[in-house]
């Protein structure tokens, strides 16, 4: 409990003076203003910290998630079981989108009546896509006349994410998936060739050397090739630059990139880049819950400046695949071994 | 056409641009409508205002139509609380208010004015009352009919009031402004005991109850606060955003019931305490410095407490030009104790005014104004020299029969008992007219003499007595009495000469001192009681004499035609003066020889009736006496002709110009007596004095300012009724004299200062005549405040109200003749003056404030340069940059980038080819990398760097 000096000061020299003017005037009239000074606070203080405890508070909110540009309404619930009636309550709350987090808090004064429960909704408008967090962080109660106040412990978090508009009629080109590799590509790249056979046929113009089947050749006399299996099903990789200032039309890029792929019964695969923890994590994407998930979790990442970072260190990492689809901004490029094979913006958009 | 957004939807595109969110709203889930909601806290403005009003008026027993009050209260509030509905509607129901008040209340000004005066009337009344005082300030009425005015008044007044608890409850739900409003009306009540009705006193109690309830809930504001700074130096400064919800009007409504459950009970429950004496209280000074000045605001108004004498107390000590009105503070001055003697005014002079310069009078005399006087040895002191001492003496103008006998009837014994610390004078136990101070040479009081002791032990030997023999008044008849005792002288050569005439003979032979200069370099020289009378006690200035040449003959020398017989008996008394009485007494050788021998002999009262006649001399020394005789009759002649001016002049002061306490100030430059005769035509009793005096010795009557106080009967009275005396016995002039019994001790305030004149009358020395006419302010002058003579000035003349108030008035009830208020002496310069000086106030109002700002702008930029908080400050000093530059038209664009600053001064100093040599090389981009630094970065910057920045700053400034 924290008790306000200044206004325990203002409070006695009001009381003092109404003492003065009954006292050195003789003015017995007064003595009624005494009342409500001596007698409001002396009952409603005690009363005010008995019930204080008893009140809680939740936060929540309408929606599970929106689109963007939609409003969010979250709500604070409280609940005061008791006859007392907290006049003055500031809730501490802070509201960020998580990408663009701003350190501040915001105050909220409401007013808890007594035996009631009710809702406090707060709309939030939004402009980018992001996790949207409403997180409570304490409550302030003050008493009568700001004499005294308690804080109360509050501790909500609601997250709402707000996804990209999704966009109708939009045309993907088709992706070119090449053949025949190199002997000396490593054997676990995803939608690469695996060391597992998957057949051996015979030798036609063109295969390469690494893939002739040296001891059946010898064998058959014949030049044999190895047919390889591939090490996943997965032959494309979408990786989405979380670049700062390109967020939003990166993530609404590679929404429709992924819904059009999706559509065509295409698997892939979004790689998202954590450029704190130098990490890929990799949401394979078949139905739209999918995509939203990934997406979620894409929210919680940290933004990076400057441009294609996770292109780089994707390349730079040991994961490696044949096709990469790196989405940055409207931009979607479609490279193959860090080399730029198409360009599928002017597809998109 | 493109939508123009409000300051809180570009802050919320601010957001939104930048943390990709923004609080659209915050509400309940039942939201409440803002009608209601403005509706609910028009209930407690009502209670609140109705309660106040109605306790008020009905505490004061005000005849007044209370339903109708009750009715526009209810209206007025909820019209005026709807105001917080939404903001067009605040803006432009604020201004159309205003506009309706004004218009309202100058179409009904007459009404509303003669209501406001009729409830200042009443409050002076029963202020009056209660201090059981006079009424002297009574405003003017222009209706009489109460009911209607003060209903009018009273509904001006609530909406006004409306206004303020407006503020008080919708706009802060401020329970100390609230009750401070109501408790600043109803003091006026409370003070003197006047009970409001419980009804009211519970509807105050519950709206302020449910005030206090509601400060600081989250009913109070109606719009999100912001800064007009950019959104991310805000967000770095201004670390919380507040947001509140809109109230419930459900809540308002149930604290509002509750609270008026609580003041039910409360008001019941203190019912008993109400009815209490609270006795004795431990310090009564207090409320003893109260009353006196609340004395001092029922009888001249607030303006009184501000416009009083500055010198000592009531006397101004001829000060005469500076006062514009006379203001008594009411607080006693001197208590006097003496035995009364008749029923006339007791006079007790203090400061004699015989040089007048135009603005004051002095008890001085610049004896360079006087070169034909013949000064006598320095530093004598003649027995007449008291008239130039500063000091109080006690005398009085009763009728007294003159005896003979030897006490010299001493009836009445008297002693200043107390005297104020402030008071500036010299206080001598008594002092009669001829004489030195009676039986003490040092003064009982002095002023500035801490070790004397103010309040002055009372024993019988104290009380000096007052002899009251020579001092007689004009008005008394046979001021010239014929002698009865006398003494003849005959000398050898067969002269006879009177050795004594009275005590108050022509003062021809003896000397008065006089003080060189008006105040500094004090010399005093004594000159001829002759000189003093005729020379110094005629000298009016110059200018002001050929003025006066005019002003009676103007007024037909105040209806006497002319004053030739007065300059005829005046030169048959000079003559006599010159010129001795001599009769040839043929006398035998003998006595002649024996006459040689002796030198002279004195025969004693040898009375014309020959009782005692002493054969053939008796015969002679009829002769001789009838030759004194004539003497006389002429002095008496002189006299009557004197007195008969004296009495025209005051019969024209009567006629022609009122008494009042204000008559206004005597502008820098005028002469006084000449500004009142030909202006001002109006003023207190320093006006007719002065101007008598002036009027007289113009006319060669010798006169002289008096100040003092007057004790009149009325207050003897009242002392004596407190103490139970019966005065009438005390009035037969035989009480033995005993300081336990028979002693009135009255106390004398300012309020009883007073001046009056001395003419002077041949043969008994200077007596004093009152030419100040009685005052009529007491039933009906006007007397309204500066400011409200100035606005009823205004609305009279600019808007031609008022003039036809008689036949525009059908008021029922009981209607007496309208008083309407002459105004067509409308002069401009009147209004000049308090629009001038309204300006002033207003224009050093803003200039405090202004400076009150930066003062607590600099606190607060210390503050933070303690606490190392750099990014508001640095942010407070650009944004000041900033200002300054855009007065110079140096940066035009709204919120600019530093960096955008930093060019715009350089084009600016490049360009400008006035600006020096320095400036126009110096780089100032280092500051503003500094202001970037320290406002868009984390960058945290220390004390040095700022004291370094700040310098740079002031340099580009």
């Amino acid at each position: 409990m924290k008790i306000h000096i200044w206004s325990i000061i203002r409070y006695l020299f009001l009381l003092i003076l109404i003492v003065f003017f009954v006292l050195v005037f003789k003015q017995n009239y007064l003595v009624f203003l005494l009342f409500p000074y001596v007698l409001l606070p002396a009952v409603l203080i005690p009363l005010f910290i008995i019930n204080v405890k008893k009140i809680s508070i939740k936060g929540g909110s309408v929606v599970e998630s929106t689109e963007v540009g939609n409003n969010i309404v979250f709500y604070t619930e409280y609940v005061n079981p008791t006859y007392y009636p907290f006049l003055k309550c500031s809730l501490t709350f802070s509201m960020n989108n998580l990408f663009f987090k701003a350190d501040k808090d915001n105050l909220l004064n409401i007013n808890v009546l007594p035996k009631k429960t009710d809702r406090v909704n707060i709309s939030v408008r939004t402009s980018a896509i992001g996790m949207v967090v409403f997180e409570g962080k304490g409550m302030t109660v003050t008493g009568f006349m700001g004499m005294v106040s308690m804080k109360l412990p509050v501790s909500f978090n609601v997250q709402v994410p707000v996804f990209p508009e999704k966009k109708e009629n939009v045309d993907v080109a088709e992706i070119p998936y090449s053949e025949g590799y190199d002997e000396y590509t490593e054997p676990d790249l995803k939608g690469n060739l695996s060391s597992d056979i998957k057949e051996i046929r015979e030798y036609r113009p063109g295969d390469r050397l690494a893939r002739i089947h040296w001891k059946l050749t010898a064998k058959m006399e014949e030049l044999q090739v190895k047919e390889m299996e591939r090490t996943s099903v997965m032959s494309l990789v979408v990786v989405p630059e979380l670049e700062r200032s390109q967020i939003s039309s990166t993530v609404s890029t590679l929404d429709a990139v992924s819904r059009e792929l999706a559509n065509r019964g295409e698997r892939f695969e979004i790689c998202l880049y954590n450029s704190v923890a130098c990490s890929f994590d990799n949401y394979i994407i078949d139905n739209e819950e999918s995509l939203l998930i990934c997406y979620r979790d894409m929210y919680y990442l940290p933004l990076y400046e400057g441009a294609e970072s996770a292109k780089e260190a994707y390349y730079a990492s040991n994961q490696k695949s044949a096709l990469l689809l790196s989405v940055y901004g409207e931009s979607v490029k479609l490279l193959e071994d860090g080399i730029e094979i198409d360009d599928l913006a002017e597809g998109i958009f | 056409m493109r939508k123009r957004l409000s300051r809180f939807e570009k802050k919320k595109i601010s957001e939104l641009e930048q943390t990709g969110i923004a609080i659209d709203d915050v509400y309940g889930t039942k939201k409440s409508s803002p009608l209601f909601l403005c509706l609910s806290k028009a209930l407690i403005i009502f209670m609140v205002c109705a309660g106040t009003v109605t306790g008020f008026s009905d505490a004061l027993s005000l005849n007044y139509n209370k339903s109708a009050i009750v009715f526009f209260t209810l209206l007025i509030s909820v019209l005026i609380s709807l105001l917080y509905v939404n903001k067009k509607v605040f803006y432009i129901g604020y201004i159309a208010y205003l506009i309706i008040f004004t218009v309202e209340l100058l179409r009904y000004y007459l009404y509303a004015n003669s209501g406001f005066q009729a409830i200042m009337n009443r409050v002076r009344e029963v202020y009056a009352e209660f201090f059981n005082m006079s009424v002297v300030r009574s405003a003017e009425e222009s209706y009489t009919n109460r009911y209607v005015t003060i209903t009018v008044t009273l509904i001006f007044i609530i909406s006004f009031l409306v206004v303020m608890y407006n503020i008080t409850v919708s706009r802060y739900m401020n329970f100390a402004e609230t009750f401070a409003i109501s408790f600043i009306i109803l003091e006026i009540p409370f003070y003197i005991g006047y009970k409001p009705p419980l009804i009211s006193v519970v509807l105050i109690m519950a709206g302020c109850i449910c005030t206090g309830l509601l400060q600081k809930g989250a009913f109070n504001r109606v719009t999100i606060p912001g800064k007009n700074a950019p959104d991310y130096i805000r967000d770095k400064i201004f670390k919380k955003t507040y947001y509140t919800t809109r109230g419930s009007h459900r809540g308002i409504l149930m604290v509002l019931a509750a609270s008026l459950v609580m003041s039910f009970f409360l008001c019941i429950f203190s019912l008993p305490i109400f009815e209490r004496d609270l006795g004795e209280t431990p310090d009564d000074s207090a409320k003893a410095a109260m009353d006196d000045t609340i004395k001092i605001v029922v009888q001249n108004g607030i303006y009184g407490l501000f416009n009083r004498y500055d010198s000592i107390n009531g006397l101004n000590r001829g000060v005469l030009g500076g006062v514009s009105s006379v203001s008594p503070d009411f607080k006693t001055d001197l208590v006097v104790s003496f035995v009364p003697y008749s029923k006339e005014t007791v006079y007790l002079p203090g400061f004699k005014g015989i040089t007048y310069t135009g603005m004051n009078w002095y008890n001085r005399v610049n004896v360079s104004d006087f070169p034909e006087l013949k000064l006598g040895e320095e530093g004598y002191i003649d027995s007449s020299s008291i008239d130039n001492l500063d000091y109080i003496l006690i005398t009085n103008k009763l009728k007294t029969e003159y005896s003979p006998s030897e006490d010299k009837s001493i009836k009445a014994r008297a002693q200043i008992s107390y005297v104020d610390k402030s008071f500036g004078m010299y206080v001598y136990p008594y002092i009669t007219l001829n004489g030195a101070p009676y039986g003490v040479e040092e003064p009982l009081y002095q002023p500035a003499d801490p070790e004397k002791e103010r309040v002055m032990e009372t024993k019988e030997t104290d009380y000096y007595p007052l002899e009251f023999v020579e001092y007689r008044t004009a008005e008394d008849e046979g001021y010239g009495d014929y002698p009865r005792s006398r003494e003849y002288k005959i000398d050898s050569d067969g002269n006879i000469t009177r050795s004594v005439v009275t005590d108050i003979d022509y003062p021809g032979t003896g000397t008065v001192t006089i003080r060189n200069g008006y105040s500094t370099e004090v010399q005093a020289k004594s000159i001829s009681c002759y000189s003093y009378v005729n020379d110094i006690c005629l000298k009016v200035p110059d200018g002001l004499n050929r003025y006066l040449d005019g002003f009676c003959k103007e007024k037909g020398y105040f209806g006497l035609g002319s004053i030739q017989e007065y300059k005829r008996l005046q030169s048959i008394v000079d003559e006599d003066r010159t010129s001795s009485p001599k009769i040839d007494l043929p006398i035998s050788e003998e006595l002649k020889e024996r006459l040689m021998e002796l030198g002279s002999i004195t025969v004693i009262n040898l009375l014309p009736d020959g009782g005692s006649g002493e054969g053939e001399l008796g015969k002679y020394l009829e002769e001789y006496e009838e030759l004194i005789r004539q003497r006389y009759e002429h002095k008496e002649a002189l006299n009557d002709y004197r007195l008969k001016i004296c009495e025209a002049i005051k019969n024209m002061f009567l006629d022609e110009y009122p008494y009042t306490l204000s008559p206004g100030k005597t502008p820098s430059g005028e002469d006084f007596v000449q500004y009142f005769l030909e202006d001002q035509k109006r003023g207190f009793c320093s006006h007719f004095a002065s101007a008598a005096v002036m009027i007289l010795r113009h006319l060669g009557i010798p006169a002289r300012y008096v100040e003092g106080y007057c004790i009149p009967y009325s207050l003897m009275t009242e002392e004596a009724n407190k103490l139970d005396i019966d005065g009438e016995e005390w009035f037969s002039g035989e009480n033995e004299f005993n300081p336990d019994k028979n002693v009135y001790s009255v106390k004398v305030s300012d309020y009883y200062a007073h001046a009056w004149v001395e003419v002077y009358l041949e043969g008994q020395g200077f007596v004093p005549f009152e030419f100040t006419p009685p005052s009529y302010e007491a039933v009906g002058g006007e007397e309204m405040t500066g400011l409200g003579k100035f606005f009823s000035r205004l609305l009279n003349v600019d808007l031609g109200l008022g003039g036809n108030s008689e036949d525009t008035l059908s008021i029922t009830g009981d209607v007496e003749t309208p008083v309407v208020e002459e105004h067509s002496d409308m002069n401009f310069k009147i209004l000049l003056l308090p629009l001038l000086i309204l300006t002033g106030i207003v224009v050093l109002f803003w200039v405090l404030l202004l400076l009150i700002r930066r003062l607590i702008l600099e606190i607060r930029y210390s503050r933070y340069l303690k606490e190392g908080r750099f990014a508001p400050l640095v942010f407070a000093r650009y944004n000041e940059l900033v200002k300054k530059l855009k007065k110079k038209k140096i940066v035009t664009v709204e919120n600019p980038l530093p960096m955008e600053v930093c060019e715009d001064i350089s084009v600016y100093y490049s360009d400008n080819p006035d600006v020096s040599e320095d400036k126009k090389d110096k780089d100032f981009r280092p500051i503003f990398t500094y202001i970037e630094k320290v406002l868009y970065s984390d960058y945290i910057s220390n004390a040095d760097e700022y004291i370094g920045f700040y310098r740079q700053l002031q340099e580009i400034i």
